[in-house]
This record gives structure tokens, sequence and C-alpha cells, in this order.
């Protein structure tokens, strides 16, 4: 998922993903002037993602994938530190290590952090923070910004270096899928294990912080606004694949009108 | 570090120099077969300067290649060997640039250089407690497996990590707290700054960039 320097070829396309990725990071460190303990927190739990992401597990042949390690970054730190944290974990990666592009670095940001941890904040937000709820995020919220992860970088190798489409989102979004399907797993299990043993570590994201015992539910009214808003994601993803032709209604009327 | 290039410039320098050379790589013109020349020239040098160790160098430019080739794939089939050649030698260039010298910069100095070349500070911070603890992760991790080995149980991930998560903040606030108190605040300052010592060091990486792009 670490794409390397010089695969893009067309330069609008890189910096144009660049600096989406790199204008999301800088909005989470402003969000994230935070003190010493969430500091020493972000630096620790990144250590932490650094040193999972090192072992790459075999997922199909000929191909291997890592953790990333936003599920649970996000359900511990808040969204902003977690897109802070997994940056760093980039930026050692592509300095120290060479692992990952250095004038891709925007991009992956993009693909590995702001996009899954903003999916997982986004269902969070949605579901709420009942234990349930927490694992049903740590498992979907993982999956899905995985998934993201990898139709983003997928689209931007089709589109700026002229990859094949069929074959590189198959071939990506299907590894991924395996990887993060593995992944939220983990993360759930890993979330309820926190959760009998240390909710505290649960407790310093933004959304959490007081004790998930206390935590009211959310009034109606925010819940309804929770699914219009989802209603209207979803129908603007979808919109780009409807059909020009007119609806039944509309065919209906124009045939009402023709006859007289 | 063996690395000639440590010894010869500041850990901003030489981030520096990885910067601008991977990107001038990363960038040059694939139709420009002086500009291939000069990069592979220069992924020579970076070779050279940054002694990294053949192992790493070799997986990581495998790994490059691979990516690169399977994007390259529809050129190949359609014979367009000497473009997709191009293409794929580029990336491979970059990624010999890379790691060769990222091999002469330090897990302890990379927090502090990228502080000096103006890298945001909340970020800077993170790095740099990431890098001080990481050894300690692995450490912890590897205790709690051998204990659990010694009890004859299992390594049963979900609690191995959760326990390893709680572990390691618990001694990190410890270690950050010590710290504290003992006067040290991490991130404080803006880093050493260049000295006139680098000043050939960023000469070569700008005749580097000019080399591959101009000329």
């Amino acid at each position: 998922m670490h794409l390397a320097d010089g695969v893009l070829t067309d330069s609008s396309i890189a910096v144009g993903l660049n600096l989406l990725g790199a204008a999301a990071v800088g909005v989470a460190l402003t969000r994230t002037q935070g003190d010493a303990r969430k500091l020493v927190w972000t630096g620790t739990l990144a250590a932490f993602v650094l040193a999972a992401q090192a072992l790459n597990v075999p997922a199909v042949p000929g191909a291997s994938a890592h953790m990333i390690g936003a599920g649970l970054l996000t359900l511990t730190l808040g969204a902003g530190q977690a897109i802070v944290a997994l940056s760093g974990v980039l930026l050692v990666q592509a300095l120290l290590l060479g692992d990952g592009g250095i004038t891709v670095l925007g991009l992956n940001a993009l693909n590995l952090a702001v996009l899954p941890v903003c999916c997982i904040q986004g269902l969070r937000w949605l579901l709420g923070n009942g234990r349930r709820a927490l694992l049903a995020t740590g498992l979907l919220g993982t999956l899905l910004g995985n998934l993201l992860g990898a139709l983003s970088l997928g689209g931007a190798l089709v589109l700026g270096a002229g990859a094949p489409l069929g074959f590189t989102l198959t071939w990506l979004v299907g590894v991924q899928g395996l990887a993060g399907l593995a992944e939220g797993a983990l993360t759930a299990l890993t979330i309820g294990s926190l959760l009998k043993n240390a909710p505290g570590l649960l407790e310093l994201g933004p959304i959490g912080r007081r004790s998930l015992d206390q935590q009211p539910e959310p009034p109606r009214g925010a819940r309804g606004i929770r699914w219009a808003a989802l209603a209207l994601a979803v129908t603007m993803a979808l919109l780009p694949f409807a059909s020009g032709k007119p609806d039944a209604l509309e065919v209906v009327v124009e045939r009402l009108q023709a006859t007289p | 570090m063996s690395a000639p290039l440590a010894a010869a410039a500041s850990p901003a320098a030489r981030l520096l120099l990885l910067l601008v050379v991977v990107t001038s790589i990363a960038t040059l013109p694939l139709a420009s077969r002086s500009a291939l020349v000069m990069a592979a020239l220069a992924a020579a040098a970076c070779v050279g300067l940054g002694r990294p160790s053949p192992r790493r160098l070799l997986f990581g430019v495998l790994s490059v290649v691979a990516m690169s080739s399977a994007v390259a794939a529809p050129a190949l089939m359609h014979g367009q060997w000497l473009d997709a050649g191009r293409y794929v030698g580029r990336a491979a260039m970059a990624a010999v640039a890379a790691l060769s010298l990222s091999a002469s910069i330090g897990a302890a100095e990379l927090g502090p250089a990228l502080r000096t070349i103006g890298v945001p500070r909340g970020l800077a911070s993170v790095i740099e407690t990431m890098l001080r603890q990481v050894q300690a992760v692995q450490l912890e991790g590897s205790r709690i497996l051998l204990a659990r080995r010694l009890r004859g149980g299992g390594n049963v991930a979900p609690d191995v990590l959760s326990m390893l998560l709680v572990r390691t903040i618990d001694r990190a606030e410890r270690v950050e707290l010590a710290a504290r108190l003992r006067g040290y605040h991490p991130g404080a300052g803006g880093g050493q700054g260049l000295a006139r010592r680098d000043v050939p060091v960023l000469l070569v990486a700008v005749g580097i960039a000019v080399a591959i792009h101009l000329v």
C-alpha cells in the first residue's frame, strides 16, 4: 500500500493528491495542539504501529499485506491524533527505512492515514460509544477504511500512471479487503480486551472523554441528523452511477401528455 | 556510522540531500536520455556516500521494481520495452538513492533534523517520541510472548496486543515524567541548524538537481 517514488507519471494528479493529503494532515496538526500526556500516548502508539507494520503477512499468492493500525489509533487517540501518528509513521518509513516514496508522502498519508481514520471516525460518530458499537466500529471501520484507501490508491495509479483499471482495482481492493478483514477482526478483539481490562485507554479520544458506562444515548434529533448525513453521503457516492434515462414517473407523464 | 556522508555533514543537511536528490530522480523526464544517465550516476554516487546494507538495498529495490513493473505491464504487453524500461528504471534509481542516503541518517538524528528543516513541531515531537519508544515496544512484546510461552499459554493476539499497549503506555508515561522532572522537554528548541561544513553537501544536492533537470 506504500506507493514508491517515480511511479506516478501524471504530475498534476500527483501534486493534487499530495496537496490534499498534506492539507488534511495540516488540519489534523492544528487541531491537536495537545498536552504532554497526549504527546506521549501518540508517540508510543505510533511506535506500536511502526513495529506492527514491519510484519508482512502473505494475503494471496504473490502479494502480502500488513496492518495499518488506523482502527486502534482512532479508537484510542481520536481522529486528529491518529492522523498525526500515522503520518509520523509514514515519514519515518520513507526517510529512515526507504519504505514508501518521499515525493508521494502526501498521497500515502491520504491513503493510509486520512481516509481510513475518517472512515472509522465517521462510523464511530454514527454508531456511538457503546461496547457493541465500538466493537462494530473496530471491525467495519477498519475494513471500510482499508478498502477506501485501496480504492484511492487504485484511482491514483489508474489516473496518474495509466495502470489498467480492472486489474489494478481488483488486485488492490481484493488484497486490502482480505487484510482489512483480518485487521478489523484483530482490532475488534483488541478493543474488546481493552474494554474489559483497561477502558481508560479508550477515553482519550474527543468523543469518549467520559466513562463508557456514563456515556448518554445521543438525543433522537442528533441521531436523525447522523442518519440524514449518512443518507446524503451514500446518495452523493451513487450519483455518478445514475442513469440518464427518464424514471418511471417521467415516462408515465410523457405518455399521458402524448395522448390527447 | 560508517557512511562517509555522516561525518561530512549535519543530519539536517543529509536529510535535505536525500529530499532533493530523490525528488530530482523521481521527477526526471523519461524522454531525456541524458537525464537518465545523470540520474544513474547520481544513484551510484548515493550508494558510495550512504553505504547502505546490500541486503536492505536489494530487497528495497526489488519491491519497487515489482510494483512499477506491474504498473508498466500494459506497455510491456504492447512491445514498448524502452518506455517500460525507462519507467521502471526511474523508480528503481529513486529507490536506490532513497535507501542509500537514508542509511546515513540515524534514528536519533531524524527528529532534530526534521525540526531544523521546518517540519511542524507537533509532528517532529511525535516522531521523536515514537523513535524513542519503538525499541521499548519490541522489548516489551518479546517479554510478554516469552512469559506466555514459559507458562505454556499460546500467543493469543488480542490479549497480547492489549497487554502490550497498556504496559508500553504505562512505561512511556513513567519515562517521560522522569525525563521532564530532570528538565528534558521533547520537541523543545528548533534543532541544531545548518553549519558551514554543510555547504558542500548542499551544493552537491543542487548540482545533482540541475544536472538531471536542466543540463
